[in-house]
């Protein structure tokens, strides 16, 4: 639900509109898919990690 | 936030098990981290929605005992015989527990010890293991007793890692009890957002859950009344800044020993993540970890010393210019002219809501208690901890808001319980200053806001009762509902904000989950390609088919870092000039990348020992300032990096050799075919970072697509690499995107049969074999479809500094079929030329 303040510096009047906004990162659904418990992995760069992909 | 479920369990009733406890939180905004086991079962599950952790309990080998008599061991000092009963039989064990030592040789005790027995078999952290080793008890013969069970210590036990003694039960622990039924736990570990400080806490969380559970919240009240005269005329409070100070609650306590706090109060603040210190300072911990609200505790004595023996009088004001205060710590702070403390008539005392000073603090020596419960304005206190890089429980909770109304009541609450452990006689009335009284939001929602908002249909009773049980006053009106903000939270708004704020309430309450899906009324925008995005995953795509892994870096470096590959190895280092951040999250990585090989490189050091083969790719942008603008170049780039091994090791490739520039020009060739690209071209080159003689740049027509190579031996240096070669091809790729032809052609199947013959020529070492490649192409003309080299090598027979190379042609037309007599002109062309432009022999 995005926060009436942040629609009004926006420029649109909270009390007409209102907002949903959904972060959905590539990383947070593979890691809810492949089980991975740290999102740094993907980061990290350690091929031990990387190699499980191929 | 550490939440123990003993703890959780004082203020509301729970009969979920703990998987589905943790799930109701965190569906509720509470997300819950870690569930750390101390005794409790781990729920079975194949897989579970949380990570558990820590020990449990063997409800068998591991029970409340008793030691009746400690005797001396009689062949070690430092050893002591107990006697001990665990409901069932009677034991001699052994165990070298200090704590234990001054019991020993009193003959039968007045009254028994309750300890934690494990027995033979039982599982437990390895107490004399640094960390957390698992390990058996086993059967051993220590100093010629024989030893088969022990008493524990928190650390073998999973408490905390405290190893100095074994732990002491209260007295009514009831002998043989598992010990998982007498003080099994969990600790729950929440992420407490920003805007829910009022759940850093257990009655917060106890709020929730009783909330989502429809149990009651049972509050905590003082165990001890006030019983000594009146506060009146000992202490007085002077707020010079109440916009930054609303509040300042104080209560006094007197004739209180300092001493150790009750086992159990000492266990929760561990599990709570915090250190138990005494029982005077651990009541203020203890309290805040219950409410919420910090305190602190002065020394009374030494404040009526400081004022001169006078009673003496608390001022909070905002620093003086150049104003220090050595703060709990024991450092020296040097203050900023809005940040607010705490002081008397002759000075600071401590830091606002961040941390006490050293001189009033706690010590053995006190015995009247001035306790403080203030509020302060968060901003302030976020700032001033932010330039301290002061963290403590009380400034993270100060810096997200704490409600002024909760001063008096935590004061009260800690008294009590700095009576109950300490002794002690708590003061009548408190000091209560209260210039800047809070407003607690009024905010009137609909069930058509609800609608809107959240696309649910509720009633307006419906909607009170979702908030009721968090503490909200809700006045149903008709068709609407009047809801007054409970005084322990700061998070609702006025106005149209105030609105948004309790839909989210209302939408936690209801469960996220529980809202109904639905179709997006309007219709989707259309989805357009991004051809340039797809052909960079086209070319990812191929690289991974050849065997290559990809790799994400980030793109925030240092120079220096980069130096390591952009800095020549023949002349001094230039300054380049980087895209700067203003606000970088640590030196290291302070500019922007502008080269993406140097991020490939550092990935092939950090890996270098980890494969014998590394074949690395990253596609991503190098950021380049450029001059009179704003915004930098953002080129697109393709590095690759190769080195190790070409094959890995196997039955069948025992001797694999290491990779070279051929296996990279290979790699760029079959990426040059897959997309397509027919007029490529490799020339020798020389380029800054690169090794003399094995580096070449990659065109396709005249376009240069990249350059690559092996690196230079100077360059290599600088990094951990191994004696392998290192490869790097540092590619272009907007260059080579955009030679990707739209659309490919092909040519008919030849008609007439090819003519195929092998010619070998010896050449000057200078002459490389493209060379040749081109000029037998150039005067084949059409009819030289396709020329191939197959050997190369070097002999006495064909002289020093010479190499003979032999080709593959293949002749055709589409046409007819070449005659005899053709093919001999063409061949005689070819071999004088060579002769002339090259000084090339032909070999028979």
């Amino acid at each position: 639900m995005i926060h009436p303040v942040v629609l009004r510096n926006g420029g649109y009047d909270p009390e007409i509109y209102t907002g949903f906004a959904f972060g959905m990162g590539p990383e947070r659904i593979s890691m809810l898919r492949n089980h991975i418990t740290d999102i740094r992995n993907f980061w990290a760069n350690d091929v031990r990690f990387l190699e499980q992909f191929s | 936030m550490k939440v123990p479920l003993s703890w959780l369990k004082d203020y509301v009733d729970i009969d979920l098990p703990l998987d589905k406890l943790a799930r109701l939180l965190t569906m509720a905004g509470l997300e819950v981290d870690e569930i750390h086991v101390v005794g409790l079962p781990i729920p079975l599950s194949d897989h579970h929605e949380f990570r558990f952790s820590g020990l449990e309990w063997d409800r068998e080998m591991i029970v409340v005992a008793q030691i009746d008599e400690v005797m001396p061991h009689p062949n070690a000092d430092r050893l002591v015989l107990c006697k001990l009963k665990d409901g069932k039989d009677e034991y001699i064990v052994l165990t070298g527990a200090p704590n234990l030592y001054p019991y020993k040789g009193q003959g039968p005790l007045a009254e028994p010890i309750k300890v934690a027995y494990a027995k033979e078999g039982a599982i437990l952290y390895d107490g004399h293991q640094p960390g957390l080793e698992l390990t058996t008890l086993k059967r051993a013969k220590i100093r010629g007793v024989e030893s088969f069970s022990m008493v524990c210590s928190e650390k073998e036990l999973g408490i905390s890692d405290e190893h100095e003694g074994v732990i002491f039960l209260e007295p009514d622990a009831p002998t043989g009890m598992p010990l998982v039924d007498y003080m099994g736990d969990a600790v729950f570990d929440i992420s407490i957002l920003p805007n829910m400080i009022r759940n850093a806490c257990v009655v917060g969380v106890a709020r929730e859950v009783a909330a989502l559970t429809g149990k009651p919240l049972k509050k905590p009240s003082p165990t001890r009344k006030a019983s000594g005269t009146s506060i009146k005329g000992k202490i007085s409070i002077e707020i010079k800044s109440p916009e930054l100070n609303p509040r300042f609650t104080v209560g006094m306590i007197n004739n209180c020993l300092h001493t150790q706090s009750p086992y159990w109060v000492q266990r929760r603040l561990r599990l709570a993540g915090m250190r138990p210190i005494n029982s005077l300072v651990d009541a203020t911990n203890y309290v805040m970890l219950e409410l919420g609200q910090p305190l602190h505790a002065f020394d009374y004595d030494v404040l009526v010393k400081r004022a001169g023996g006078k009673a003496p009088t608390i001022i909070t004001r905002t620093a003086k210019e150049n104003e220090k205060l050595t703060t709990l710590d024991n450092v020296e702070r040097a203050l900023k002219d809005y940040t607010v403390l705490v002081c008397d008539t002759s000075g600071a005392l401590s830091v606002a809501g961040v941390m006490g000073g050293l001189e009033s603090e706690i010590t053995e020596s006190t015995h009247t208690v001035l306790l403080e419960g203030a509020a302060w304005n968060f901003i302030n206190i976020r700032k001033t901890m932010g330039y301290l890089k002061l963290k403590s429980e009380a400034s993270y909770r100060f810096a997200r808001g704490i409600h002024p109304e909760l001063c008096p009541e935590a004061v009260n609450l800690c008294l009590g319980r700095m009576a109950e452990w300490s002794g002690g006689e708590i003061l009548g009335n408190l000091v209560d200053e209260y210039p800047v009284p809070a407003k607690d939001p009024v905010v009137t929602i609909t069930p058509a806001d609800v609608y809107r908002w959240l696309g649910i249909s509720l009633t307006a009773l419906q909607i009170a009762d979702l908030l009721t049980p968090l503490e909200f006053v809700c006045k149903v009106n008709g068709d609407s509902v009047t809801v007054q903000t409970p005084p322990h939270r700061m998070d609702i708004g006025d106005g149209v904000i105030g609105v948004a704020d309790l839909m989210e309430e209302v939408a936690r309450m209801y469960g996220y989950d529980n809202i109904p899906a639905t179709r997006l009324a309007d219709e989707m925008p259309p989805q357009r390609n991004n051809p340039s995005l797809e052909q960079e995953e086209r070319v990812r795509d191929l690289l991974a088919k050849f065997g290559l892994q990809e790799i994400i870096s980030y793109r925030m470096t240092s120079p220096e870092r980069e130096a390591r590959w952009l800095q020549p190895v023949d002349r001094p280092a230039g300054d380049l000039e980087y895209v700067t951040l203003l606000n970088p999250i640590a030196a290291e990585r302070r500019v922007m990348r502008r080269s993406v090989t140097a991020s490939v490189l550092e990935t092939i050091e950090k890996n270098i020992r980890l494969s014998d083969q590394l074949m690395l790719f990253e596609i991503g942008q190098a950021y380049l300032p450029r001059e009179g603008q704003v915004l930098p170049a953002e080129p697109r780039r393709l590095s690759i990096v190769l080195s190790g091994r070409r094959e890995t090791l196997a039955w069948d490739q025992k001797n694999s050799a290491a990779m070279d520039f051929f296996d990279l020009k290979g790699i760029l060739e079959e990426l040059g075919e897959a997309l397509n690209l027919h007029a490529v071209s490799f020339t020798s080159n020389q380029a800054g970072g690169f090794h003399p003689g094995k580096c070449a740049v990659w065109r396709n027509n005249d376009v240069e697509l990249g350059v690559f190579g092996e690196i230079h031996p100077l360059v290599k240096d600088r990094y951990d690499f191994m004696p392998s070669p290192v490869l790097v091809a540092d590619i272009d790729l907007e260059a080579l995107l955009s030679a990707i032809p739209e659309l490919m052609s092909t040519a008919p199947v030849p008609s007439f049969p090819p003519v195929l013959e092998d010619l070998a020529f010896s050449v000057d070492e200078t002459v490389s074999a493209g060379q040749v490649e081109a000029l037998i192409r150039q005067t084949g003309g059409k009819t030289m479809v396709k020329v191939q080299l197959f050997d190369i090598f070097r002999s006495e027979q064909i002289g020093a500094g010479k190499k003979s190379l032999a080709y593959s042609l293949t002749y055709q037309t589409s046409d007819r079929t070449l005659t005899d007599e053709e093919v001999a002109l063409t061949r005689g062309r070819i071999i004088k030329r060579l002769e002339q432009e090259l000084g090339a022999k032909l070999r028979s």
